[in-house]
C-alpha cells in the first residue's frame, strides 16, 4: 500500500499522475490501460480542485492497494463539500454537436473506464475507492 | 503537448502529439483561436501521435466543432489509437463526429 498527500490544484495534476504511474509500471500494467487509470484520477482530482473547496484547501490523500480479489484499487479522500459522484445525471451522448454541452463527459469517463466505484461520507471526508481489474501482460 | 499544422488541397491538418488534458488543453485551445481564419471547407484532426485524452481534451474538441460548425466548416478526427479510441468510443463521438482510419482518407473528402 502505498499514499501520497497532495495540494488539491490543477498545477499539481502531473504530481498525481506521476505518483500512481509508477505504481502501476511496477505492476507490470500495459501503458493503454495505465492511460485510462490516469484519466479516471485526472477526472476526479480535477473535480475536487475545481469545486470541492470554497476556501481552507486540505487537499487530496491518494492511497493505492490492490485487494484480495484482486482488484488495483485508488482511493481519493478530500475533506470538502460532500460530493458523490454516483448520483450525478450521465450525459446524452447521442445528441449531435449543436445540442452537446461540451462539458460533463469527467465522470462520465470515471464510470466507464473503471470496474468498481464506492463513495463513503465519513466526518468531513470524502472517500472514493475506484477498482480496476487487472489483466496483466 | 505539440502541434503542428499543414495545409494541403484546401483542407487544414492538425497534428497532436502527446497529452491533451486538464493542463495542456488551453494551449490548444489558443492555438485553433489563432488559425481559426486558414480555416475554410475541411479541418482534419490526426491523432496518430495522441497518447492521452481526458474530458478537458474533449471538452476542446467539442468548443472547436461548434465554431466550425459556425462557418460551416467540417472537421474529421484521423488515425485514433489505443486510450484516445477508447475515449472516443464511450464519449460517443464516434456517433457525432466522421472519423477514419488514415489521414489520407479524409483529404479525400474535400473533393
Amino acid at each position: 500500500m502505498k499514499e501520497k498527500k497532495l495540494p488539491a490544484k490543477i498545477e499539481h495534476l502531473h504530481d498525481v499522475l506521476d505518483f500512481i504511474t509508477e505504481i502501476l509500471k511496477q505492476q507490470g500494467i500495459n501503458e493503454d490501460k495505465i492511460r485510462n487509470m490516469q484519466i479516471v484520477v485526472e477526472e476526479v482530482f480535477v473535480n475536487i480542485c475545481n469545486y470541492s473547496y470554497d476556501e481552507d484547501n486540505q487537499g487530496i490523500n491518494i492511497r493505492c492497494y490492490i485487494t484480495d480479489d484482486d482488484l488495483f484499487c485508488i482511493e481519493i479522500t478530500d475533506w470538502g463539500k460532500p460530493f458523490n459522484i454516483l448520483n450525478s445525471k450521465d450525459p446524452d451522448i447521442k445528441k449531435d454537436i449543436d445540442d452537446r454541452d461540451i462539458g460533463g463527459l469527467g465522470i462520465w469517463l470515471v464510470k466507464n473506464l473503471s470496474d468498481k466505484i464506492t463513495y463513503k461520507r465519513i466526518e468531513d471526508k470524502n472517500i472514493l475507492e475506484i477498482g480496476f481489474r487487472l489483466s496483466r501482460v | 503537448m505539440d502541434i503542428v499544422m499543414r495545409q494541403q488541397d484546401g483542407a487544414v491538418i492538425i497534428y497532436l502529439k502527446g497529452r491533451l488534458d486538464a493542463i495542456t488543453s488551453s494551449q490548444f485551445d489558443s492555438y485553433v483561436s489563432t488559425i481559426f481564419e486558414n480555416i475554410n471547407k475541411l479541418v482534419i484532426i490526426n491523432l496518430s501521435g495522441l497518447e492521452y485524452i481526458s474530458s478537458a481534451g474533449l471538452r476542446s474538441m467539442l468548443a472547436f466543432a461548434k465554431q466550425l460548425k459556425s462557418k460551416d466548416a467540417k472537421i474529421v478526427f484521423a488515425e485514433l489509437k489505443g486510450s484516445v479510441k477508447d475515449v472516443f468510443r464511450i464519449s460517443g463521438f464516434y456517433t457525432i463526429f466522421e472519423i477514419v482510419e488514415n489521414e489520407s482518407d479524409a483529404i479525400k473528402l474535400t473533393v
